[in-house]
């Protein structure tokens, strides 16, 4: 049996063309990550999706969406405002407060997570999170917030004014920044710079930092200095393959990501 | 016997061209997607989601922690089962009809050889182009062992058709431009230079040409023995010499057939069936 090149050319194409269509009546293929987080399998909230499990690949059109948020409030949170927020995504966070993260305040995905189980009511485990001072003032309108809840929220805020403005003096402030209060006179949204222009830091961002985040795996933790014993010791079992990520391994066996994380970048600081 | 000139299958050529500027446009709407824009009804799917390697380098992980490597997603592991369906039936089509690095090496390779002419593609000695031709083997094992190790897609550091489809973008690492550059310019004296010596994804698709269904086949009671399909196959397999080609750097391109190049009527064919 003999092809030609336009038979060939043709089964190139059906193989192709009919493969994807096949694999999407299937449901298997997809370009990007689910942006569905797991949910609560027991308790109160058992059934509603789990904070902790959001991702830095979400939007907040995802986080608004997923979690009924209205986008305004992420917005003004976030300081978001002037842009269409619900295209942003999470993972730019980051960058955007680069200074407040060099500080030791760091507003990124883990501070989205804090955001939206504070303004929901649903349960999350704290980990040094910080919130910047318009998302407190949301989370008090919204007046889901308990005692225990507010006490952290105090301790854990930005007041963008205290800490970087004016973004033309040197940095000094930017590093004895301290949380600050419920006392402070100056009000929380006063002198508040664009985001952008925090990232305007002459000091770059260090894409090699120790620093365990959600896509941190257990690979790098090793490779970082910490053994396997160390880490073993910190989860209370054994250590997966070390391909599995820190975060993934924590919502499989039920540990709480944020005192697994914290404990393990505690000894890794103690190694620099 | 006149020997004709270079003949370019139509339909290669065609199909080439497609898949050419349907990965280019969806590289820029990924762009413009990420930027709030994009154009309606045309995939925005990373480069990384649409290459068929990456779930090669994704297996080990997939097989022990049951996640893809970072970036990797469904449709890397579908395309890359579909190549090999493909390949299993054709041998490695994907190479020579479908990868947009190797069309844009052959684009260069076209301006090469009106300033080499007969010297184009013919300019390393055999031996030293014999051994060199299994090295992207060893590219293979390393990219797979460092993903594997590593759990991070190690090849885009260097992968230069992620370069191509990047190259305005921050995420492009600079070692991927630097080997798509010299890719691009050895494409001026060799052809496919990058599918010869270093594609560790032509490597894996070459080993099907050993018992693909449909396999280059020629009559050795009809040819003439001109060699002008040795001559002219981009991948300098020595066609004329072989009943059935089973060279693992075959792209199944068709260029050597009766179709092609080769003078005499059903001589040199792309069949299934005998030996």
């Amino acid at each position: 049996m003999r092809l030609t090149s336009k038979y060939l050319g043709v089964i190139v194409l059906g193989f192709i063309f009919g493969g994807i269509a096949f694999s999407s009546w299937m449901g298997w293929w997809q370009t990007e990550s689910s942006k569905e987080p797991i949910r609560f399998e027991s308790g109160d909230a058992a059934g509603a999706y789990n904070p902790a499990d959001i991702r830095g690949s979400y939007s907040f059109g995802d986080v608004s969406s997923l979690f009924d948020i209205p986008l305004e409030d992420l917005g003004i949170a976030f300081m978001l405002e002037d842009e269409n927020v619900a295209e942003v995504d999470l993972k730019e966070l980051e960058e955007r407060f680069a200074d407040l993260a060099d500080a030791g305040m760091e507003i990124g995905t883990s501070s989205v997570r804090m955001f939206v189980a504070f303004y929901t009511g649903l349960p999350y485990e704290t980990s040094e999170e910080f919130l910047l001072a318009p998302a407190m003032e949301v989370l008090k309108g919204q007046g889901n917030l308990s005692e225990e809840r507010l006490a952290y929220l105090q301790d854990h805020v930005v007041r963008m004014n205290q800490v970087v403005e004016p973004l033309n003096q040197t940095n000094t402030e930017i590093s004895e920044g301290e949380p600050a209060t419920e006392n402070d006179e100056t009000s929380a949204t006063e002198h508040i710079p664009q985001p952008q222009n925090l990232a305007n830091s002459e000091e770059e961002h260090d894409p090699d930092e120790v620093l365990i985040k959600g896509k941190t795996t257990f690979r790098e933790v090793l490779d970082w200095g910490l053994t396997q014993e160390e880490i073993e010791t910190v989860l209370g079992q054994a250590m997966p393959n070390p391909l599995a990520t820190v975060k993934d391994f924590c919502f499989e066996q039920g540990l709480e990501f944020g005192t697994i994380k914290t404990e393990l970048q505690t000894m890794l600081d103690s190694l620099n | 016997m006149k020997i004709l000139g270079r003949r370019k299958l139509a339909a290669r050529v065609w199909v080439q061209l497609f898949f050419f500027i349907l990965v280019a446009l969806i590289a820029v709407n990924h762009t413009l997607a990420e930027s709030g824009g994009g154009i309606p009804l045309l995939a925005s799917a990373s480069l990384h989601a649409i290459c068929p390697f990456g779930g090669v380098v994704s297996l080990y992980q997939y097989a022990t922690v049951g996640t893809f490597v970072q970036k990797i997603h469904e449709s890397s592991f579908v395309l890359m089962i579909i190549a090999f369906a493909l390949a299993f039936l054709v041998g490695p089509a994907f190479c020579g009809w479908v990868c947009p690095l190797g069309t844009i090496q052959e684009w260069v390779s076209n301006i090469g050889r009106k300033i080499f002419k007969k010297k184009h593609n013919h300019v390393i000695p055999y031996k030293v182009d014999r051994v060199l031709r299994y090295t992207r083997y060893l590219v293979l094992i390393w990219v797979v062992f460092m993903t594997a190790t590593s759990g991070k897609l190690f090849f885009a550091s260097i992968d230069p058709y992620f370069a191509l489809f990047n190259f305005w973008t921050s995420e492009v690492a600079i070692g991927g431009l630097l080997i798509l550059g010299v890719t691009l310019l050895a494409s001026l004296v060799v052809e496919r230079p990058w599918c010869k010596y270093a594609c560790p994804y032509g490597a894996v698709l070459g080993i099907t040409n050993l018992f693909r269904v449909f396999k280059i086949r020629r009559n050795e009671t009809d040819c003439k023995v001109c060699k002008v399909c040795s001559r002219d196959c981009p991948m300098n397999i020595p066609v004329h010499a072989v009943k059935v080609v089973r060279d693992h750097q075959c792209i199944s391109c068709l260029e050597c057939t009766s179709e092609g190049i080769c003078p005499v009527p059903a001589t040199v064919e792309f069949a299934a069936g005998g030996k």
